[in-house]
């Protein structure tokens, strides 16, 4: 069964965030993190494996920045094929012997593009081609492009995901709220029902929002009910864990995992079919996601 | 005669030909160099920053208009340079903090910031205190931007703030930026400000510098 007859079945976890496991696993600030699916893929198997343990259905790579313009960055670019294939095997083999999926992460490339910006269209084109056909050949079942603003970037990799052959391909969307009234957009300005209909014109099978500034579960709600108004096609959702607060100098997320769920259902009832978290969110977190939605199933049932 | 309110208007639909050609007609017409920096390119960038500050336009529009600006500025700035009796403009230094390769919202800044007349260093990503400190001297910079997208870089700047005081560089006034910080993180690590947008930091560094003009006087 593919994801997506899966998920007319049922609801769908995906997992919590990765960014902020590597950290407390020793990640220095700044360092390259996908680099460690080749260097130290044992301490993102164990990552992987605890969201696995917490009832996670979907496991996403460890390589939103493993395209070659984000790896060149770091020196890394020799190493892109070696980056994604391994960051596929990884979540792979995170499920053991249980059943799930593995979702190949393109996050962006960290530029603007022409003509607002100076980076040319095929140098992207190019880098996620690149990247999405190493995750095809790491076996991914899905490919997630995520913690997009622009639709033209979105785009590209929506296109590079499809001439790879990605079986399923999620467009994933990282709104803010705005400073004036209750208005969620991108950096570049886009709506969500605007997403939708680029979701469904360039052939995405998921529509999907993840991350973004003062995004939390019952606004990804809202998020959610906008693209149900807009396009017919399943919805993920990936919320951080509630809005950063400072504590000792430092910024921490610190909705709790019962504080999480508790729009959870409502996140549900606009229509999510696949939910998990984005930033702050933890294998604890999944956890208690796990508990509610089938709880939830249970009820609706 | 020159129309300045339809040259901020070409400007601040990013039409970057138009307005080079204004700026070279409006000198053409003996219009000082001063006046079209001001009437006809910093006016209409008051304009995107003030739309931008209020969500009316995003960051495409602003890219676009800060083009226009720079081809209008292409014209003026030899000029400018050569005009001995025209105020030097203040200096900002710039730059995302160690540990850090974001830069879209900096880059941001330093435009909005060019585009208000400031004179921008820009030191890129991944910005260490001694490279802070260094072009803040060389430049004789008035304002010290740092930039962090991440939640554990930014407490870097606490790092940058307390070597600029130690360096004994009290003059510099210390801004800063990025999804994670805010006002009170700015207070806690002693930072002189900070802006939650590329408009709003462009008006937090005017309001510093005529405090600090004001002080002095």
């Amino acid at each position: 069964m593919t994801l997506l007859e899966d998920l007319k079945r049922r609801y769908l976890l995906s997992d919590g965030a990765m960014g902020t496991q590597l950290q407390l696993a020793g990640l220095e600030p700044g360092g390259c993190g996908e680099a460690w699916n080749v260097d130290a893929p044992e301490k993102i198997l164990s990552i992987q494996k605890a969201y696995v343990d917490a009832g996670s259905d979907c496991i996403t790579t460890n390589t939103f920045g493993a395209s070659r313009v984000m790896l060149e960055r770091h020196q890394e670019e020799a190493r892109v094929e070696a980056i994604n294939v391994a960051g596929a095997e990884i979540a792979r083999r995170a499920f053991g012997e249980r059943k799930g999926y593995v979702i190949g992460d393109i996050g962006p490339f960290g530029g603007i593009l022409e003509p607002y910006g100076d980076v040319r269209v095929q140098d992207v084109e190019k880098a996620f081609q690149e990247q999405a056909a190493a995750l095809v050949r790491g076996g991914v079942d899905a490919i997630i492009i995520e913690t997009q603003t622009s639709l033209t970037e979105l785009g590209i990799g929506i296109d590079a995901a499809r001439k790879a052959g990605a079986p399923v391909i999620i467009g994933s969307l990282a709104f803010d709220t705005l400073m004036e009234g209750d208005e969620v957009r991108t950096m570049m300005g886009i709506g969500p029902e605007q997403a939708a209909e680029f979701l469904v014109e360039n052939g995405a099978h998921i529509a999907a929002f993840n991350c973004g500034t003062g995004i939390d579960m019952e606004r990804g709600a809202d998020i959610v009910r906008r693209y149900r108004t807009a396009c017919d096609l399943p919805i993920m959702g990936q919320p951080n864990a509630g809005t950063p607060v400072l504590e000792n100098l430092a910024v921490v997320y610190k909705e709790t995992p019962a504080q999480m769920v508790q729009s959870l259902p409502a996140i549900l009832d606009s229509g999510a079919r696949i939910v998990g978290g984005c930033c702050g969110s933890t294998p604890e977190h999944i956890r208690e996601f796990r508990n509610v939605l089938t709880r939830y199933e249970g009820s609706s049932r | 005669m020159t129309d300045y309110a339809f040259m901020n208007q070409c400007l601040f639909e990013g039409k970057h030909e138009e307005v080079k050609k204004m700026t070279e007609e409006a000198l053409a017409a003996g219009h000082p160099v001063q006046e079209v920096l001001e009437d006809g390119l910093i006016a209409g960038m008051r304009v995107v920053g003030e739309d931008f500050k209020h969500n009316r336009i995003f960051v495409p529009e602003v890219l676009l208009a800060a083009r226009a600006m720079k081809a209008g500025m292409a014209i003026l700035h030899p000029l400018l340079t050569e005009n001995k009796d025209a105020t030097p403009s203040e200096v900002i230094v710039m730059g995302t903090v160690k540990g850090d390769l974001h830069d879209i919202g900096k880059n941001l800044v330093g435009m909005m910031a060019e585009g208000a007349g400031f004179k921008i260093i820009d030191l890129g990503t991944n910005t260490s205190a001694a490279e802070f400190i260094a072009a803040v001297k060389e430049h004789n910079a008035s304002i010290l931007g740092m930039s962090a997208l991440l939640t554990t870089t930014m407490i870097y700047m606490k790092t940058v703030v307390d070597a600029v005081k130690e360096a004994g560089l009290s003059s510099v006034k210390i801004c800063i930026g990025g999804a994670p910080t805010g006002h009170k993180f700015a207070e806690e690590i002693g930072a002189d400000g900070y802006a939650a947008d590329a408009a709003s930091a462009v008006e937090l560094f005017k309001r510093l510098i005529s405090e600090k003009t004001n002080a002095s006087q």
